[in-house]
């Protein structure tokens, strides 16, 4: 079941049904999340893959009792022991699921020639999100931000919470878990803006991400496309990238909304960005959120590394210093956590590179803006600094559009040494039509985030459209998502014609 | 809230004329549009007035011509053969064909019964589309959607029953016409021809000699498919259970001479063990007998054109009458021979029509 | 002490008005350097320690805010 197909869809309503017919009888809301929860699992991997989860579950609701009661006798050793030791738990799971699959595939193997069949490796379903909210979860009860939760449905509805299952965003117990035990009434205006939101998804998704993607693949999956045109593509990719996991994000939140749950956003305009520290404030907010939280302040604020940087002289570069070291390996964990492989280490320092590079340069860049009368509201400079932003982004994509480091240099080989070649974007998988329609749908993106820049949501704006003008604008939409969205395989009537006889 | 469930009842009744409205533009315009059209026009035949139902792919398609094997011996017929084969087509359109006729004789061409799961939606969607899109019977078409889903668990029901989610990619190729209310009755579609192609056109390309060389061969026979036979063996049971008699009947489809001349004994003790009466007209002595020339009477060399037709058809009508001695002459039917003879003369108008057009074009 | 703190702030990011703005955190107007700066600045100035568990948005998003805590933190 994926999250662009009917099955979806019909889940979606189910649980919406069920959730709301029950919402009279108290606390039935939170069985019925549970419930979807590992339903979603089921539909979306195996029953062995819910065991793995559930497991994991106990395991951080246990933990989390004994850890709260640790900290309430305060018995620092036994806490820290029990925080550190759930903490090294949750990661090596998740380490274990992302770097050692070729354990499981030597096992595979080994019993294979024993007659022994084993089922396809399947990485657990949003692994990579929940196990940072267990993380932050353990650190706040030890931090005694919040006590441990009691009731493990209401635990396993959290922290499973299945619109999160796909691709996030990461939530934080503070903030769901109330919403979690609230009783939800049925509500117009929230089923009308998750309505709009999950259409603004599937259009971005459907219609312009995924016609992106055939460009993308077309152009970088011919040998002879000259260097700019790689370098188009990856500029494409980036476009790509974005519509395809906001428009995710944008269905994910919208179910929750039209459920009367609001997760953190993930997204603030990123195409906007003026600097790629900005950027990551403005792109995966959820994972900015966590990271900040939990590993850069923990860090900066650490006794022994202030005292560290209290030996730097100047009084800039002894803030500067942690700051620094703190981003550095933030963005070293965000690379890696972002796949397996050293290409995403390397995505990750090239993060690291660049965010670290302007804590150090930051008062010397200051200096030189001065020095050449740039004033930072210029609007000509500003918008250099956003082009000068994405093509930095779109040179980090690099490494994670190849499959490994060696695809990512050639890649870039190809961008740099082959400027001879073919420069035509017709033939790489999109006709004229087709390429009208992605230049028309990158550029509502663009217009998007510019007015969500300047504080016009065009979400608002539709639901306080007169009726008919509302309905109008959902027709139009869901027609284009059924004419222009990529799905069902091509159709043409020559193709038909030659088929077979 | 009760008044936001009236809008939302609202914008879904406001919303089902528009959705069916881009389902008709961004439908494929087939483009003879003859299944659908020759579908309804079978509905229209006056009861108990077709004694002969067709089925089979384009050569069957091509070859018979019902008003020619009236003219003949009185033979009433409907040709329902399509381009594109397929087993559970045909047997679908066979059931389709049972709700509204009942004839004293099924004619098939067995096309499928050397094809296996390369016949399944996914490899040859055409002619399943193709008979979805041509049948004018909800229920067959139900009916036919939920075999294909269930021998093939990749199709998408939805795209079948709502056939816009697989042709929406089809809009940057609409014309003008995609606009016009798809009545899928072509305005080419020629009733008289009872569901035959019967076209009247010359052969396309460089025709060769018909000499028994065609069909010396040394290749070996292939092999029975369990898939299609499945549903041939349908058919064959219910035309029992209903008084039909079935005859399984092979065009004279040069192209493939050697194919059939190994095929044939195999489809014949298929044919001899479920009781199907086997006409074999793929050899040089029938194609003599008919008087058959490839440049002549053939489109191409596996398909006839419409003056080869009639020379099939005739001689098909004697064989039918020798086997089967009871079928009735409808020339004498008072109550559609009428209709029947001005047919047939419209058949004759068209075909001489055409002779004089391409003598002018080609002195 | 209150022109001491507003004196730090305005040093970090001259750019905001700090009399004003209510969702400092929340609108994201502080980055996580200028959140740095101002707190080691205050560590600095009035002898406290403050340490990532004292970030949070209640604590930080307006200048009341920052006040209040920080003199809660002067005093334990």
């Amino acid at each position: 079941m994926e999250l662009t197909s009917y099955h979806f869809l019909l889940f979606i309503l189910a649980v919406l049904i069920l959730y709301y017919a029950l919402s009279r009888v108290k606390g039935a809301q939170r069985y019925v999340i549970a419930a979807a929860n590992v339903a979603l699992i089921c539909f979306m991997t195996r029953k062995t893959i819910l065991i793995l989860i559930v497991f994991l579950v106990l395991f951080v609701y246990f933990a989390g009792l004994l850890l709260d009661k640790a900290v309430k006798e305060k018995r620092k050793a036994l806490s820290n022991l029990i925080l550190y030791g759930a903490l090294f738990f949750v990661v090596a799971y998740l380490c274990y699921f992302k770097f050692f699959k070729w354990t499981y595939e030597l096992l595979q193997q080994t019993l294979a020639l024993k007659g022994i069949g084993l089922v396809e490796w399947i990485f657990p379903i949003g692994l990579s999100y929940y196990t940072l909210t267990m993380c932050a979860y353990l650190l706040d009860i030890s931090h005694k931000k919040h006590e441990a939760e009691r009731n493990l449905i209401d635990f396993f509805a959290f922290v499973t919470f299945f619109p999160s299952l796909i691709e996030g965003p990461i939530n934080l117990y503070r903030k769901l878990m109330p919403q979690i035990k609230e009783q939800h009434m049925i509500n117009p205006d929230n089923l009308s803006e998750g309505f709009v939101r999950i259409l603004w998804g599937y259009f971005k998704k459907l219609v312009i991400a995924d016609r992106i993607g055939v460009l993308v693949i077309g152009i970088l999956s011919d040998e002879t496309a000259a260097g700019p045109l790689v370098f188009f593509a990856m500029v494409l990719y980036s476009f790509q990238i974005y519509a395809d996991f906001s428009g995710g994000i944008d269905v994910v939140m919208g179910v929750a909304r039209m459920m009367d749950i609001g997760l953190t956003e993930n997204f603030k305009a990123p195409l906007l960005s003026v600097s790629v520290t900005e950027y990551w404030a403005r792109w995966h907010m959820s994972l900015g959120e966590f990271m900040e939280k939990y590993i850069y302040y923990p860090i900066v604020l650490n006794r022994r590394i202030m005292k560290l940087s209290k030996k730097i002289k100047s009084t800039y570069y002894s803030k500067a210093f942690s700051a620094f070291l703190a981003s550095v390996i933030v963005f070293v964990i965000v690379g890696i956590w972002h796949g397996t492989g050293w290409n995403y280490v390397v995505y990750g320092c090239y993060q690291a590179f660049f965010v670290g590079g302007a804590v150090l340069m930051g008062p010397v860049y200051k200096a030189l803006l001065q020095k050449l009368h740039i004033q930072a509201k210029n609007p000509v400079w500003h918008i250099f600094v956003i082009l000068r932003t994405f093509t930095v982004l779109t040179f980090g994509r690099y490494f994670i559009r190849a499959k490994d480091l060696t695809g990512a240099f050639e890649l870039f080989a190809r961008t740099f040494t082959s400027s001879a070649g073919k420069q035509t974007l017709l033939e790489k998988g999109l006709d004229v039509p087709g390429l009208i329609v992605m230049a028309i749908g990158i550029l509502i993106l663009i217009i998007a985030d510019i007015l969500a820049g300047n504080g016009i949501r065009i979400r608002e704006k539709v639901l306080h459209m007169h009726i008919l003008a509302r309905f109008a604008f959902y027709m139009v939409t869901i027609v284009c998502i059924i004419v222009f969205g990529m799905y069902g395989g091509e159709f043409t009537g020559a193709s038909f014609i030659y088929q077979g006889f | 809230m009760k008044r936001f469930w009236l809008k939302v009842i609202i914008f879904i009744l406001l919303f089902i004329p528009v959705f069916l409205y881009v389902q008709n533009v961004l439908h494929y315009r087939w483009p003879d549009d003859d299944t659908y059209a020759k579908s309804v026009d079978f509905t229209r035949q006056p009861a108990d007035s077709v004694d002969v139902v067709a089925f089979g792919t384009s050569e069957m398609y091509a070859a018979y011509t019902p008003v020619v094997t009236y003219e003949e011996k009185g033979i009433t017929g409907y040709n329902l053969a399509v381009e594109n084969r397929s087993a559970i087509t045909t047997y679908y359109q066979f059931q389709f064909m049972l709700k509204h006729q009942k004839p004293k004789i099924v004619i098939c061409d067995f096309a499928c019964l050397f094809d296996d799961e390369y016949a399944l939606p996914s490899v040859s969607e055409t002619i399943y589309r193709r008979i979805v899109d041509g049948t004018p019977d909800p229920a067959i078409r139900l009916k036919l959607i939920r075999e294909i889903c269930r021998v093939d668990p990749g199709q998408d029901p939805v795209s079948w029953l709502f056939p816009v989610f697989r042709y929406h990619s089809m809009w940057n190729e609409i014309t003008a016409d995609n606009f016009k209310w798809d009545k899928h009755e072509a305005i080419t579609f020629e009733p008289f021809k009872k569901g035959a192609e019967a076209m009247p056109v010359h052969f396309d390309g460089e025709p060769y000699e018909i000499t028994p060389a065609l069909w010396e061969t040394d290749r070996s026979p292939d092999e029975l498919k369990e898939f299609s036979m499945h549903y041939y063996d349908m058919m064959i049971a219910e035309c029992k259970e209903n008084g039909i008699a079935v005859v399984g009947l092979l065009t004279p489809k040069v192209s493939d001479a050697a194919v059939y001349q190994t095929n044939y004994p195999v489809m014949q003790s298929y044919f001899d063990s479920r009781g199907v009466t086997g006409l074999n007209y793929n050899t040089y002595e029938q194609i003599e007998r008919m008087g058959l020339s490839m440049e002549e009477d053939y489109m191409d060399a596996a398909h006839l054109n419409a003056r080869g037709s009639e020379k099939f058809s005739r001689a098909l009508a004697a064989d039918l009458k020798a086997i089967f001695h009871d079928l009735p002459d409808r020339r004498e039917d008072a109550r559609i021979s009428p209709s029947w003879d001005a047919d047939l003369k419209s058949y004759h108008d068209m075909v001489e029509g055409a002779e004089a057009e391409y003598d002018q074009e080609h002195r | 002490m209150q022109e001491k703190i507003m004196e730090i702030l305005q040093s970090v990011r001259p750019d905001i008005d700090f009399a004003k703005e209510q969702a400092l955190i929340d609108d994201g107007l502080l980055e996580s350097f200028d959140v740095i700066q101002i707190m080691t600045t205050f560590m600095d100035e009035f002898d406290v320690y403050i340490d990532a568990d004292d970030i949070e948005p209640e604590n930080l998003n307006s200048f009341d805010a920052i006040c209040a805590f920080l003199t809660q933190k002067i005093g334990s």
